[in-house]
């Protein structure tokens, strides 16, 4: 306080005091940042060793429809699901039937962890961590006949369950 | 991927041979119950990753533009598919 004083009173017996308040203003709001910021960025890089949680995301595909009545089975035709639908995620033989899928996926994990870095102290280090993730699918799959004819159509929208849902209890 | 040489195709005429001629050896060939198909893909992923202290944000975005023919068992052309998804790929949080 008795500098920042001084610096004041040096300030009004210049030459020109209004730019040297100025000037004091700046420093002054910079050294108020930094008192904020640095026990902040300090906490975080010393906490960023112990304590850690990630959350990630991946998406893969685009939305899959579900279902609509231009696919009949019996009737609708590889041309005509192709013209509807565009090209499949993937495609493959199966029994004797071509078998074609649009899928989109998505997966969410989380990781918590707490360590105490003691390693130079100690020679060890603890750490607690869990992690957990989940991929969820949205299916349409479509059975062709050899005559690419529609044979059967099995549609599964997964991915609007909830991450934390186990799946032993789903239907 | 370049779709320009879609419109020279004809189903019931084109060979595999000029599919291929057109498009380049394909990524993947598939045996299917009557005939192949040749599948052509390419991929965009973005990815976003922020940290704030002690929480890390990650977001993983692929998707896929695809042309797939379809073959019979004389690699003549009966039908092909067309997927272009690679614009839908974006930066973003993972919420």
């Amino acid at each position: 306080m008795d500098s920042r004083f001084n610096f004041f009173l040096n300030c009004t017996a210049s030459a020109n005091p209004a730019a040297c308040c100025r000037g004091f203003n700046i420093w002054h709001a910079i050294f108020k940042v930094l008192v904020i910021a640095m026990p902040i960025l300090l906490a975080g890089q010393v906490l960023g060793g112990c304590v850690s949680y990630q959350i990630v995301r991946s998406l893969e595909g685009t939305e899959v429809a579900a279902p609509v009545d231009d696919l009949q089975v019996g009737t609708t035709t590889l041309k005509d699901t192709l013209a509807l639908l565009g090209a499949p995620s993937m495609l493959t033989e199966l029994e004797g039937q071509d078998l074609l899928l649009y899928q989109k996926t998505v997966m969410r994990q989380k990781r918590f962890s707490v360590g105490l870095p003691l390693f130079d102290a100690w020679g060890t280090s603890i750490k607690i961590s869990a992690s957990g993730g989940r991929a969820n699918y949205d299916t349409l799959a479509l059975f062709f006949t050899p005559d690419r004819i529609l044979r059967q159509v099995v549609f599964k929208k997964g991915t609007s369950q909830p991450y934390k849902k186990p799946t032993s209890t789903e239907k | 991927m370049d779709t320009g040489g879609l419109e020279k195709l004809v189903n019931g005429q084109t060979t595999a041979t000029e599919v291929c001629t057109l498009f380049g050896t394909p990524a993947q060939v598939v045996k299917m119950s009557n005939g192949n198909a040749y599948i052509y893909t390419r991929s965009v992923a973005k990815g976003t990753a922020v940290w704030l202290l002690i929480v890390s944000l990650g977001n993983y975005d692929k998707q896929s533009d695809r042309i797939i023919f379809f073959f019979d068992n004389n690699d003549i052309l009966t039908h092909y598919g067309v997927s272009l998804n690679t614009h839908d790929s974006s930066y973003g949080f993972p919420f």
